[in-house]
């Protein structure tokens, strides 16, 4: 029985389901790495309160500075009096047993960044131009809060062109310690991540920390990972048949004849040839191209060429519908337009 | 090479300077980075084994981008240590490097000196890019830039063909014009002439080609035609979407194969040496990526062949639909934890394959990662002889020890269990980075 792509196409959805759901079930078993907190800042905004009413240090130190429970008791200690308020809009939910804010750490960077929100204050950069949107946050999608490099870059390249180098944020450049998404499964996930995009900015450019031969070396010396024994033995021409595209993407043909001139395939065993001949069952027909003898056999005299079809056949027509069974050859008619023209 | 491994990794690891400076020049003008990398690898069956040794060296000297001179190198060495060559088929673990008369091949990728001296010069072993088709070549280019927003390259040598024997009476010549009109728009015309001769015979081909490109907001297109000699080859279209808010990348791809490619030099041939003449067709991709939030991540792609002559489709040529879906998760469920999952379906006339497997990841410790997974693959082929099915299940499970900065050791064993036999593989290796 073969595999149905609609069932391949529903374990696929159904894993793709199934992950998503686990951000869901993170609320309830969360990792080790920080707890999110939800923040509705449109709800804030809205009643008039500024970025500096609560991130009170942001223009006068490099972190912008949270709230503390005290200074949101300024305002909701009466607020959160309303026995009708939900509690997930009551300062309590983003305090811990003992009373801290446990605010999220979207927009923490990692410590070899070096960041001043003052200085960017002092330059009259408004808040919203980093934290695009983050007046209409309602904490549902951090979108105005996830800071990327690229959003850094591209400001810096046309307002600050001597402000772009890597230097002036990275405290800790060096060509043997990689950047922090270079984690684990980098070797599956790099090629999806240089396709993000090289627009304008400089995110996600590979050609930050590698030469264009870096890839080339890379890909010329490690497989990958579906080029198993089998795929060295048989596979490889199973995929090349369907698609040799992809094989060019690191195969010239130098390196196919090279293998191909001097190795013999695996069903060249005992009997192949005379007497016994067991490569008739695989062809039955003169070694012309349409079979895979031709990959090294190149116009090897063979056994008479098979007779044309009648000139009325469509050449969309099943063979089978009418030459049963009883077809005398040793394959099963499958392929009788490979000889029949 | 191996005591140079050793030596390297005696060393303690010295700083580096930044890759971009503030400085106008940079400080590697006086600094060699790269990598020194050494694997060994057994495989054996019940029956047959194989011993083989490989070492890996990247160079890199200076920043082409602010150095007058700067140069590149990437060379691999391999030495077969049990001496096992046997080609006849009957050793399932012959190998290309088996066809050489010596247990020691080796491969130099690239090396070449760039120099910036108001114009770009780069001589030695290069890979050409897009003239119209990637090319590797030992020789010159010569760039220029006539205007902010025109360039002007030439180049000329001799192909590399890395498994051919002999280069003599190859010639490869051609280059390129590219002009950037305005803000993320380009335009190019390329130009390649390959002479090649080999065991097939001598070939002489031309390749012209003019692509152009344009970015808007979060698009870009890209388009290229080509013309092999006097004839229209291809023409392949591209757009591209990236939302990084939004963590969502999409890209769709089409090409047209309008004539039938024979055989051609080494360098372009499309295999019609050995899986006969590549038959026009239409061919259309579909990529799309997306974060999930919470470390999680799906990308799948879709792509679809159709000749466009139903009748020339045969055994290597084929029409064909493939999908592919790869969802991951970083620091999930506790953190230091990746896993990705992939399934691989294509689908063509007669023959089906797919691949299912899953791969994990965690970082145990600052220096110590380990991993594992699984893949499974059938393959239904219906050769003359009736359907038949091919099963490969591999495990695998690997190990690395960050010695140092930069200083790594890697370990791997596999079992591939399929109808050939039974596979084991351990690969131990060391890397170094400079």
């Amino acid at each position: 029985m073969r595999f149905r792509p609609a069932l391949l196409l529903g374990l696929t959805l159904a894993a793709f389901g199934a992950l998503a759901s686990c951000a869901i079930v993170r609320t309830f078993f969360p990792s080790a790495g920080p707890e999110r907190r939800p923040f509705n800042h449109e709800a804030h905004t809205v009643r008039g309160v500024g970025c500096a009413d609560c991130h009170e240090t942001a223009d006068k130190e490099a972190k912008a500075g949270m709230p503390s429970k005290e200074f949101c008791m300024n305002c909701h200690e009466d607020l959160d009096k309303d026995p009708l308020k939900p509690i997930e809009k009551k300062v309590g939910v983003y305090l811990d047993a003992a009373g801290t804010p446990r605010w999220s750490r979207f927009t923490r960077q990692s410590e070899e960044i070096k960041f001043s929100h003052k200085a960017h204050a002092d330059r009259k950069v408004a808040c919203t131009a980093c934290h695009e949107g983050i007046a209409k946050d309602t904490g549902l999608l951090p979108a105005g809060m996830l800071q990327r490099m690229d959003s850094c870059t591209a400001c810096h390249e046309k307002d600050a062109p001597a402000k772009n180098a890597c230097a002036t944020c990275h405290t800790r450049l060096d060509r043997t310690t990689p950047p922090g998404n270079h984690s684990q499964l980098w070797t599956e996930r790099h090629g999806a991540c240089s396709r993000e995009g090289r627009g304008e900015a400089t995110a996600n450019d590979c050609s930050m920390c590698h030469q264009r031969d870096a890839c080339t070396a890379c890909h010329q010396t490690r497989p990958p990972k579906d080029h198993t024994a089998f795929w060295r033995l048989k596979g490889h021409c199973i995929a090349a048949g369907v698609d040799r595209g992809r094989c060019q993407t690191c195969h010239t043909s130098d390196s196919c004849n090279r293998c191909h001139q001097s190795t013999s395939p695996l069903s060249h065993t005992a009997g192949w040839n005379a007497p016994r001949n067991s490569h008739c069952k695989n062809c039955h027909v003169p070694s012309q191209p349409a079979t895979g003898c031709a990959v090294c056999h190149k116009g090897t005299p063979g056994h008479a060429a098979a007779p044309p079809k009648p000139a009325w056949h469509n050449a969309s027509s099943s063979c089978r519908s009418c030459h049963s069974a009883s077809l005398r050859h040793p394959d099963n008619g499958d392929s009788c337009n490979a000889c029949h023209r | 090479m191996s005591l140079l491994l050793v030596l390297l990794l005696a060393q303690d690891p010295q700083a580096v300077p930044p890759v971009r400076a503030e400085e106008p020049k940079s400080k590697w003008m006086e600094s060699l980075h790269g990598t020194l990398a050494a694997k060994y690898r057994a495989r054996w069956t019940g029956r047959d084994s194989d011993s083989d040794l490989y070492e890996y060296l990247t160079l890199s000297w200076g920043d082409p981008e602010k150095d007058a001179v700067s140069a590149c190198a990437s060379l691999r060495f391999s030495e077969d240590l049990d001496g096992q060559t046997d080609t006849s088929g009957y050793y399932v673990f012959g190998s290309r490097d088996d066809t050489y008369q010596h247990d020691a091949t080796s491969h130099l990728y690239t090396a070449y000196v760039d120099m910036n001296l108001g114009f770009r010069l780069r001589g030695g072993r290069q890979t050409l890019e897009g003239i119209p088709e990637a090319v590797p070549m030992d020789g010159g280019l010569a760039q220029v830039d006539l205007h902010e927003r025109i360039s002007v390259a030439v180049f000329g040598g001799v192909p590399v063909n890395l498994f051919e024997s002999s280069p003599a009476n190859d010639l490869m010549y051609g280059g390129w014009v590219e002009a950037t009109p305005w803000s993320r728009g380009r335009l190019r015309l390329e130009y390649l002439h390959l002479e090649d001769e080999n065991v097939f015979g001598a070939f002489e081909d031309d390749l012209l080609g003019v692509s152009a490109e344009q970015g808007a907001g979060p698009y870009r297109l890209s388009g290229r035609y080509t013309w092999l000699e006097d004839t229209s080859r291809d023409v392949t279209g591209r757009l591209t979407a990236g939302f990084a808010r939004w963590g969502f990348l999409l890209e769709a791809q089409a090409t047209y194969l309008f004539e039938r490619q024979q055989a051609l030099s080494y360098a372009i041939d499309p295999y019609s040496l050995f899986l006969i003449d590549l038959e026009p067709y239409v061919q259309a991709s579909l990529r799309a990526s997306q974060s999930l939030g919470g470390g999680f991540f799906v990308e799948s792609s879709a792509t679809v062949r159709e000749l466009v002559k139903k009748e020339e489709e045969g055994v290597y040529n084929r029409e064909f639909v493939r999908w592919n879906v790869t969802p991951r998760a970083d620091g999930w469920p506790v953190s230091g934890v990746s896993f990705a999952l992939s399934g691989d379906y294509w689908r063509s006339t007669a023959d089906d394959f797919w691949t299912v497997g899953g791969d994990v990841s965690w970082a145990l410790h600052p220096a110590i990662e380990a991993g594992a997974g699984t893949s499974y693959a059938l393959y239904s082929l219906d050769l003359f002889t009736g359907e038949e099915r091919e099963r490969v299940r591999l495990v695998y499970t690997s190990l690395r020890l960050r010695l140092a900065e930069g200083s790594f050791i890697d370990a791997r064993f596999s079992f591939e269990e399929n109808d050939v036999d039974r596979f084991r593989m351990l690969e131990v290796g060391v890397r170094r980075a400079f």
